[in-house]
């Protein structure tokens, strides 16, 4: 009867829910995040009310007058000479090529000097780096800003008493802009520094430039207690005036802003980082009349999930710096991931790169992140040398937490670049690393897909997950398993990540509590696994069942399905997996005690 | 001084909100449950549900906080794991689970199907389903918690309902 049916599922929903207990810790969790989220409203507010104050008694007298920019070391100041301080040894596989011979000395002697206060003169900016060619600007955390010259040199610009932030190039690498402010807390102005002429335009209030792919000019304009909410202005170029203008949030919520602005590569669209109830990346059309922000779908999953910096690099990829997962009472993300959101079958996804927090080097999922493209740039050190810019292989980016800066390629290789800095640019005229991005390396793996890397003779490595249990995992319930990094050769990620799989953890990952079901001994047990029309995945093994003697018991089955399904279905292309044994289905399914999937 | 003030009263209204929370907590987790089918998650959605339920709450702008609750934690919970859906999807295929271990106790046996079953729906389906025959909303306060219609609610139910004798082989009468 249907009755019965009913309350049998009124039951048995009483039965599962009753198995659930109340986790006394998860007030406390509760608890922090209010009293954070007060906290941050209440700091915006003074911010605001501070910047007000500011922006009336000292930003604003000094918008007439404003000193110039120079792109020229300071007399007194000696060129620093490594961008990279402490380079680690890059994995097996990194794409940093060995150094190029031949690496140029850094000059004994500054390039010859303008005077600061002088007229505009063309080489100021183009000769920060002399003949070795400008490949970034850094603004470090005091609001300096530094030249990064191909040669290893890295020049002070300035220093200056006014703080910049946020530097953009145009697109051509004529143009960079800048965020200043007169002091810390003093409301941003838009500058933009010709870097053939030196010639500076003050475009006023507003912060956070980026350029669009013809030049266009994206900032935030964020004027405190004027009562409106943050608005995003569209330039058609530095000398125009705004010619679109559009909210930041869809409500109105005038103490929060937007920062980190990128168009994507047509221009049609714009992205950038919210901090709005968290932080989160938001895009708008703005091929309409009016354009308005929306969310960036995607994450949303893992308590913390957020979007952070977004970068835009084709018209459907975006970079973000993904954080993740609280983990203890506190309420501070624990973990921090680049990658890019795609499209997937579920609608955008985000698909990792790198772990920003299992670098062997601190990294602040907190901080103030940050990520820009770097071209194909890369750094490598001759032995006694200074460090270098030279060209890579893969597409690069800047990542950084508001402290240290790091250059991550597709593969998910990063190289620390260098501490105290807040945000950098990469010179797209850049003598290094300016190609264009090579498409097929900068995308997420991508099962069965040869990635072409075409002038490379070296196969293809790409970084993959695979996933383990812990052994100390506080919360054991049979499915929870981590993500641990594997490269694999070749064009068969899914393959790979597999075999790696089933080599189960290194040494070192035993040592720290990484277990599961696969071992050496399992290793090699795969015979193939494909991808068909439409993402089945089908992950055909040797038997290893004699191996795995508790593999079938209720808790044995789900952990090693979570680890086989979790490493499977991190591909974008797979949308659900079948497993057999030498071709057979029922023995895979059988062995475990499970029905075979129809 | 001003800051200390709101300070004072920023704490005095936090730590209202814990009676709220104490006196709704394990009702909504248990929704977050069966709606995701992961206790941990289902903690994390929870909680986040309160932290926004409380930007309201300071307000004084619920009139009905466990109604309030109730759709804080379906919205929640039904956005987190839309990315989540293939695995759950994927666990459920293997379902239906004849293992020894859990075929003591029929009645375990039975949630564990019905349990299963229920994950593979549809996120909409599941989610009326739910709070129809676990938390006993009425239709229309199924529809006011989902926000949807309750001619929606209605047809959601029953395609759930058949979906679930389907997926464990038992035939409407």
């Amino acid at each position: 009867m249907p009755g019965d049916f009913e309350d049998r599922l009124r039951r048995c929903m009483q039965t599962v829910a009753a198995d659930v207990t109340p986790d006394p810790r998860t007030w406390r969790k509760v608890e922090t995040r209010i009293r954070r989220d007060r906290t941050f409203r209440l700091a915006a507010l003074g911010l605001a009310t501070a910047a007000v104050v500011a922006f009336a008694t000292v930003a604003l007298p000094s918008l007439i007058g404003r000193g110039r920019i120079v792109f020229e070391p300071d007399v007194a100041e000696q060129p620093t000479q490594a961008p990279v301080p402490a380079p680690v040894p890059a994995p097996t596989g990194s794409p940093a090529p060995p150094a190029p011979e031949g690496v140029p000395e850094p000059p004994t002697e500054p390039p010859a000097l303008p005077s600061p206060a002088g007229p505009p003169e063309p080489r100021q900016a183009a000769t920060a780096c002399g003949s070795g060619g400008l490949v970034a600007v850094f603004a470090t955390v005091d609001g300096d800003l530094e030249a990064s010259c191909a040669d290893g040199r890295t020049v002070p610009l300035g220093p200056t008493p006014v703080r910049y932030a946020n530097p953009a190039f145009a697109p051509d690498g004529s143009v960079v802009a800048f965020e200043q402010r007169d002091a810390a807390d003093a409301s941003p102005t838009l500058v933009t520094v010709g870097l053939s002429d030196g010639g500076v335009t003050d475009l006023g209030p507003g912060a956070s430039p980026a350029f669009g792919p013809n030049g266009e000019l994206a900032s935030v304009l964020d004027e405190p207690g004027d009562g409106r909410q943050p608005v995003i202005q569209i330039r058609d170029d530095v000398f125009s005036e705004p010619r679109l203008e559009f909210p930041v949030f869809v409500e109105g919520a005038e103490e929060f802003t937007a920062r980190h602005l990128s168009f994507d590569p047509g221009g049609d669209r714009l992205y950038w980082e919210a901090a709005y109830e968290g932080r989160s990346a938001w895009e708008a059309d703005l091929t309409v009349d009016q354009p308005t922000g929306t969310p960036l779908e995607a994450f949303g999953a893992d308590e913390g999930a957020g979007f952070v910096a977004p970068s835009s690099r084709d018209a459907d990829t975006v970079d973000v710096i993904a954080t993740c997962c609280p983990v203890t009472d506190g309420d501070l993300p624990a973990t921090a991931a680049f990658g890019a959101v795609q499209p997937g079958p579920q609608g955008p996804e985000f698909a990792p790169i790198a772990s920003l927090t299992d670098l062997g080097v601190p990294f602040d999922p907190a901080g103030d992140l940050f990520v820009a493209p770097a071209g194909t740039a890369w750094v490598t050190q001759a032995e006694g040398g200074p460090p270098a810019w030279v060209q890579g292989e893969r597409s690069a980016w800047f990542v950084g937490d508001g402290q240290r800066l790091f250059l991550v390629d597709a593969n998910g290789v990063a190289e620390p670049l260098r501490g105290d800095v807040a945000s950098a640019a990469f010179n797209p005229a850049s003598p290094v690393g300016a190609q264009p991005p090579v498409s097929p390396e900068q995308t997420p793996p991508e099962p069965t897909v040869e990635p072409p890397g075409a002038e490379s003779s070296e196969p293809p490595v790409t970084v993959v997950q695979i996933y383990l249990p812990r052994a100390d995992d506080p919360n054991p319930d049979c499915t929870t398993t981590f993500a641990v990094q594997r490269q694999v050769e070749g064009p068969g990620v899914l393959t790979g990540a597999v075999e790696a799989l089933l080599a189960g953890p290194t040494e070192q990952e035993r040592a720290e509590g990484y277990g599961g079901w696969f071992s050496e001994e399992t290793a090699g047990y795969l015979n193939s696994a494909t991808i068909d029309a439409d993402g089945i995945a089908r992950v055909d093994f040797r038997d290893f069942s004699a191996l795995l003697n508790n593999a079938s018991t209720s808790c044995g089955s789900a952990i090693l399905l979570s680890q086989l399904d979790s490493t499977v279905l991190q591909f974008p292309a797979v949308t659900s997996v079948r497993y057999s044994f030498d071709g057979d289905e029922t023995a895979f399914y059988s062995w475990l005690q499970l029905v075979t999937p129809e | 001084m001003r800051t200390a003030t709101v300070a004072t009263q920023s704490r005095a209204g936090v730590d209202g909100f814990a009676d709220v929370y104490a006196a709704h907590h394990a009702e909504a987790l248990r929704i977050a449950y069966l709606l995701c089918g992961d206790p941990h998650r289902a903690e994390d959605a929870v909680a986040e549900a309160f932290v926004k339920v409380y930007r309201r709450w300071s307000k004084g702008g619920i009139a009905q906080p466990r109604a309030y609750i109730r759709r804080a934690v379906v919205n929640e919970v039904n956005s987190r794991f839309r990315r989540l859906a293939v695995e759950r999807r994927e666990a459920a295929k293997r379902s239906g689970d004849d293992r020894g271990a859990r075929g003591d106790d029929e009645q375990v046996v039975d949630a564990d199907a019905m349990f299963s079953a229920l994950q593979r729906l549809p996120e909409r389906q599941r989610t009326a389903i739910v709070l129809r025959y676990y938390a006993d909303l009425t239709e229309q306060d199924t529809a006011a918690a989902m926000d949807i219609s309750v001619g929606t609610v209605k047809s959601s139910v029953s395609r759930g309902l058949a979906r679930m004798r389907a997926l464990l082989g038992e035939e409407a009468v």
